[in-house]
């Protein structure tokens, strides 16, 4: 009797891990590559160029997971910038979309996860559809040791 | 005594626990959620917003919605409030996970939330 509890209670722990593990949306983002990675329910679906954090404005590093997100959206610290497509992770640190295209790749940012526009809204489409609850960000690496920008960053 | 209490709504008053957990309906008729609690402003006494909350994908993981609350008529043929949000608008609006990640003292971000729905603010 009390093997067969045990071993139940086992297979429950594995159903609720293996679901926790794959059901919904994984962000990870790789500050040493600049990338960041999203799966879908464990299934990787895309691999897009960000820009994290410059010089002293670091990004922070850890598990995080949506806090609140507004499509359109304008920084309360840095001059009204647009930050279309945010998704609010750690206090003022999003990830949203961006003007500065061409720096992607590349950290650019005061610390928020920049991305193209149009991938923003991917992104945002699928962490609203699948609930905030359902997301999960982990961010990894440290900034990559090239060419650091003399150009002030937005 | 007792009855004072009971009564509800009156023409132009509303129990609060009344519109909690009413439904939110598109003029179409289509559900897209219902009112978890209304705010109201401590100082003039207005009613701030409304937080809607809908079904997050497989029914868990509810977000919430904080929606000026003069954006909501009672409909009496639906049983419910009426807003006039699309499904575009509704799915772009400002929205939080839990509410401890709402900050509602953020002037600026409750700006942000009456300029996104493009109604005056209640501190107007």
């Amino acid at each position: 009797m009390h093997r067969v509890a045990i071993t139940l209670f086992a297979a429950l722990l594995a159903m609720t891990c293996a679901r926790t593990a794959s059901a919904g949306v994984m962000v990870h983002i790789d500050k040493s590559t600049q990338r960041m990675m999203v799966a879908v329910d464990g299934r990787p679906a895309y691999v897009w160029p960000v820009s994290t954090g410059v010089g002293g404005f670091g990004t922070p590093t850890g598990h995080f997971r949506p806090r609140w997100m507004a499509r359109s959206w304008f920084s309360t610290r840095y001059y009204g910038s647009p930050m279309p497509y945010s998704i609010f992770f750690h206090k003022g640190y999003a990830i949203h979309g961006t003007n500065y295209i061409s720096r992607l790749g590349g950290p650019a940012s005061h610390g928020c996860v920049r991305l193209h526009p149009g991938n923003a809204a991917t992104l945002f489409m699928l962490v609203h559809r699948y609930g905030m609850a359902n997301t999960s960000i982990a961010i990894t690496g440290g900034n990559p040791r090239y060419r650091v920008s003399r150009a002030r960053a937005f | 005594m007792a009855m004072a209490a009971e009564q509800r709504e009156t023409s132009s008053l509303i129990g609060s626990d009344k519109v909690e957990g009413t439904n939110v309906y598109r003029s179409n008729g289509d559900n897209i959620g219902s009112i978890e609690r209304i705010m109201i402003d401590k100082l003039s006494g207005k009613v701030a917003y409304a937080v809607m909350s809908f079904g997050g994908f497989l029914g868990i993981g509810h977000d919430h919605y904080p929606v000026p609350w003069s954006l909501l008529t009672y409909n009496t043929n639906l049983g419910g409030y009426e807003v006039n949000i699309s499904d575009q608008q509704l799915k772009g609006a400002p929205s939080y996970a839990n509410d401890n990640d709402w900050d509602w003292e953020d002037k600026k971000r409750a700006q942000q939330v009456y300029d996104y729905y493009r109604v005056p603010p209640y501190w107007m």
